[in-house]
């Protein structure tokens, strides 16, 4: 029976300097980014200084001094959560930011705990080297990176762990990583975070969803 | 600052070979024995296993733009300590069974024709779509040229209800007019005067 995940997020990660009272339900209406209803419906649990946390039908946004993270479950919204950002960087073309992830993940079940255990020993043996090291050694966490594809600085990131979520169940995780400060270590700007996406948004959804499904079949 | 490059044991174990030790499939023929145990670490475990809780955690992240869902135990500087910040729930899941990105072609009364590109396949194709398929608040976004996701699939609700569904969303990603360009420039100009720079 192919293996199908119970859980499915995209979440657009992007880092640099913030502040978080910017970026509440009524700044997305005012700008057209999100429908008026989306907006009067969003629950925002916190306007702080520090942090500002909302959540829509379809998604949620967490936003701090340094860190912006929009996380959806919804498949036919990807293309509009890398939109929301998107708008939301081209609005503030100036602001200061240096990284850009988007990730997505799943957790998956297996049959069986002997198939669970299987997966495991194949991401990492553990006779002979580990298990002469450790009293019952297992598989917490491996994580395996690639570089960038046409000369962009960044990285491409996979982790396999046991879920935490479900009973047999293995957490992956695809980090498409782009660096946007420059050689001296520079924030970049908003507006070459909006040059990013254009270039690689769309690819980079469908690259993680791959990598995440073919890693998925494979185990 | 760059994430941290961890080395897949396999690949070390097979570089070794040349040395006289164990060659990759010796190995994998090794471990394709039946092991009951000890493949991962369980994070769940029964009540009574005294065994170690695995600290890794789903909130936290290697990368520096890994997914961050605050948990519980995550303290933001500044935020009052009683605050508790949760994972993220979700109101509504979906599963889509079909993606395209649509190019509004023509607008009629009651229907609109557009151009479908397939999200997963690249196919092209023309379609007919109902205008009562628009959402209330896209309805002043259909226009020829306009840009749009359509969707086919599985919505699944907290509640637990799941409903089989085709949605359509607009794009909304800001397009500055002319007249919105003309006046940032003279702002930046006026701007620019009163710094007086030589």
């Amino acid at each position: 029976m192919p293996r199908e995940p119970k859980v499915r997020e995209l979440a657009i990660v992007v880092r640099g300097v913030f502040n978080p009272l910017g970026f509440q339900p009524s700044w997305f209406e005012r700008t057209k980014l999100l429908r008026p209803a989306e907006t009067e419906r969003a629950k925002l649990k916190i306007a702080h200084a520090s942090i500002v946390d909302f959540s829509l039908e379809w998604g949620g946004l967490q936003v701090t001094t340094d860190r912006l993270v929009f996380t959806t479950q919804d498949e036919g919204m990807e293309g509009p959560a890398l939109d929301l950002i998107t708008g939301a960087f081209r609005a503030s073309p100036a602001t200061p930011v240096n990284a850009l992830g988007i990730n997505r993940n799943i957790h998956f079940v297996v049959e069986s705990e002997a198939e669970w255990h299987a997966i495991g020993h194949k991401l990492v043996p553990k006779e002979g080297l580990w298990a002469g090291l450790l009293e019952a050694p297992g598989t917490l966490s491996v994580t395996v990176q690639g570089k960038q594809k046409e000369g962009r600085k960044g990285s491409f990131n996979i982790r396999v762990e046991p879920s935490a979520k479900f009973k047999h169940g293995i957490y992956i995780d695809a980090n498409d990583h782009f660096e946007i400060r420059d050689k001296a270590g520079n924030n970049g700007t908003g507006e070459e975070l909006c040059d990013i996406f254009k270039a690689v948004g769309k690819n980079s959804l469908q690259k993680t969803k791959t990598a995440i499904d073919t890693l998925m079949e494979k185990l | 600052m760059s994430s941290t490059q961890i080395h897949s044991p396999r690949a070390d174990i097979s570089s070794q070979s040349e040395n006289g030790s164990k060659t990759l499939e010796a190995f994998t023929n090794e471990v394709e024995k039946p092991i009951a145990s000890g493949g991962f670490v369980d994070l769940n475990p029964e009540p009574g296993d005294t065994r170690p809780v695995a600290t890794v955690s789903h909130a936290e992240s290697h990368a520096i733009t890994g997914p961050m869902t605050l948990s519980q135990s995550r303290r933001v500087p500044g935020l009052p300590r009683e605050i508790a910040l949760q994972p993220q729930e979700y109101e509504l899941r979906f599963l889509a069974e079909q993606l395209w990105e649509g190019t509004v072609s023509t607008v009629l009364p009651e229907e609109f024709t557009a151009r479908l590109i397939d999200s997963r396949s690249g196919e092209e194709d023309e379609a007919t779509l109902p205008t009562s398929d628009v959402s209330e608040e896209d309805l002043s976004l259909l226009a020829p040229g306009a840009e749009f996701y359509f969707s086919i699939g599985y919505q699944y609700s907290r509640s637990g209800n799941i409903q089989r569904c085709a949605r359509i969303r607009f794009k909304r990603i800001p397009r500055f007019n002319a007249d919105e360009i003309l006046d940032a420039h003279a702002r930046a100009s006026a701007r620019a005067k009163r710094v007086n720079f030589e």
